[in-house]
Formats: structure tokens, C-alpha cells, sequence
């Protein structure tokens, strides 16, 4: 689509454009930056109190203690998206209730919610990882390159 | 006004980072020496050790009569991207001064809790030979756990 902008274009749908941007709501991309900032730093904020009680008062030492924490984080985060409250949140935060692990939990929950009423096999099965299945991909894929380049760095290259 | 507003929040955010990277007074370690059941000596001779480094702001330590000495620094803010490096040259240097000790050197927080609690209790002398022993043992699990 915007490849074509500024090509061939006749004086009338040029006129269009000028009219259009005058009146396109401009993203606030610095408030948008700073309230997923505040959100996601808020997050990661809870997340770390919960590693931090989880070594004080359990038997975790500080490197065991991220499993519980991070499965406390997904646990809240599924439960806010089944009563609805992540979605508000969301809104207000973008990016940033999107990248930490909550965001992860509340794209597999709501998908499956989403896609219930279409059956337990071709709704919510087949349509849960929608969003979570390009991740995955993505993330595996990008860390066996990344592995791939390591092994070849440390068995030729003597690092 | 809005901006301003939002600038200055910015500011004291940035700025409240700021004292994290000042130099921190190093804590003096406790030393046990005679006060304890179990003779302290190592330990507080490790303490010092690991302590001259730049890098370790405190430390507890403990060690028992088996000749195993347990320490857990606690590492400056900003050193902790090099905490791999940190533990190897405590443990070596530790171990450059007991050769034949077994020396368990853990940055881990959880342990450092523990160490603190079993020195206190050393102390106060309120821990037997035998709880002592089953309470590094644990400790060993976690650190390799």
C-alpha cells in the first residue's frame, strides 16, 4: 500500500492524501513508550517480588526460585484475562503488557477462549497457539542460529 | 506542561539510579574465632580474603571441622555482569591459602541468608556440631541444585 504512495498519483487522490493527513490521528508514540515503560517495568517489579519471596520463605535458592515465580506470573495473568481485567490493562499499557511472560500466557488464555464455541478440538485446539505458535517458532528457530554460530565460534574460532 | 511534567518524572527516575554505582563501604565480616562450638578460623581467615577483593561489598562464611569452608559474598551492583569471574578468582584464591580445604564459594542470596543465620547462631552458640553439619549439608545440595 505504501509503496504506491508518491507514484502515479493523479492531483486529485494527491489532494486526498493532503486532506487525509490532515485529519490522521497522530500515534503518541513518547506516551505510548513511557506508559508501556511504567506497565511493564510494574510487571517486572512484581515479578521480582515474588523471587524474592519465594528464596526468602521456600526452599529455593536464588537461581531455582525463577520457576515458581514465573509460574505464579502466568497463573495471575491467565486468571485477569478469563475476568477480562488484562484486556483494560492492556489498552492502557500496549508493548508493555505484551512482552514479559504475562503477555505470552494471556495470548495462549484469551486465544482459547476466544475460539471455544468452535469445539474443544478445532476451536480451542487448533486455534490456542495462534499468536504463541509464531513466538515459539520464532524463539526456537532464532536460538538454534544463535547456537549454531556459537558452536562454530567456539570449535574453529578458539573463542 | 504535560512534557514538563513527564521530563521531570523522567529525571527523578534516572536519578534516583544514580547512587547504586557509589562506592559502598565494605561491612566488616563477623569473626567467630573462639566465640563458636566449632572452631572458626578458616572461615574468618576466607572472609578476609574474598573481602580485599574490590568486587565483594560482604560476606558470611562458615566452615566446619571437615575441613569444608562455605562463603557467600555479597557482590557490588554493577560487578554482578562478571559474577562468574568474581566466584572463580574468591575460590582460587581462597584455595591458593587452604589447599587441602574443600571451598564452596556461592553468590546466591538464598545462601548468603543461610550463612548469615548459621554464623548467628554460632555466635550465640545455640546450633550443635551435628545440626551444623546437616544444615552446610543442605547448603551444598542448594549450590549444586
Amino acid at each position: 500500500m505504501s509503496s504506491s504512495k508518491g507514484k502515479n498519483v493523479t492531483p486529485a487522490q494527491q489532494k486526498y492524501q493532503m486532506l487525509q493527513k490532515k485529519h490522521e490521528l497522530k500515534r503518541p508514540v513518547v506516551k505510548n513508550c513511557f506508559r508501556a515503560f511504567l506497565v511493564g517495568g510494574f510487571i517486572c517489579l512484581i515479578g521480582q517480588g515474588l523471587h524474592v519471596f519465594y528464596y526468602t520463605f521456600f526452599d529455593f535458592t536464588q537461581r531455582t526460585a525463577g520457576d515458581p515465580t514465573v509460574a505464579t506470573l502466568i497463573f495471575i495473568s491467565v486468571l485477569l484475562t478469563g475476568f477480562g481485567v488484562y484486556d483494560r490493562i492492556a489498552q492502557f499499557a500496549g508493548g508493555g503488557t505484551a512482552v514479559p511472560v504475562t503477555g505470552f500466557a494471556n495470548s495462549v488464555a484469551s486465544a482459547a477462549i476466544e475460539h471455544r464455541t468452535e469445539g474443544y478440538v478445532l476451536g480451542v485446539g487448533g486455534n490456542i497457539f495462534k499468536l504463541a505458535g509464531s513466538v515459539i517458532v520464532f524463539g526456537t528457530v532464532a536460538a538454534f542460529v544463535i547456537a549454531l554460530i556459537k558452536t562454530i565460534l567456539i570449535q574453529w574460532g578458539g573463542l | 506542561m504535560k512534557g514538563f511534567i513527564i521530563g521531570m518524572v523522567v529525571l527523578c527516575l534516572l536519578a534516583g539510579c544514580q547512587n547504586l554505582t557509589g562506592a559502598t563501604p565494605d561491612v566488616k565480616p563477623m569473626q567467630l574465632q573462639e566465640n563458636a562450638i566449632i572452631n572458626q578460623d578458616q572461615a574468618d581467615e576466607a572472609k578476609k580474603i574474598v573481602l580485599s577483593m574490590e568486587e565483594v561489598v560482604e560476606i558470611k562464611g562458615v566452615s566446619d571441622n571437615d575441613d569444608n569452608i562455605y562463603l557467600a559474598p555479597r557482590v557490588k551492583h554493577f560487578d554482578r555482569f562478571r559474577l562468574k569471574e568474581i566466584r572463580k578468582t574468591g575460590f582460587n584464591s581462597v584455595k591458593k591459602r587452604y589447599p587441602d580445604a574443600t571451598v564452596f564459594l556461592s553468590t546466591d542470596q538464598k545462601i548468603f541468608m543461610e550463612l548469615e543465620k548459621l554464623e548467628k547462631e554460632l555466635k550465640n552458640r545455640t546450633i550443635s556440631e551435628q545440626r551444623l553439619k546437616k544444615e552446610l549439608k543442605k547448603l551444598e545440595d542448594m549450590m549444586k541444585g
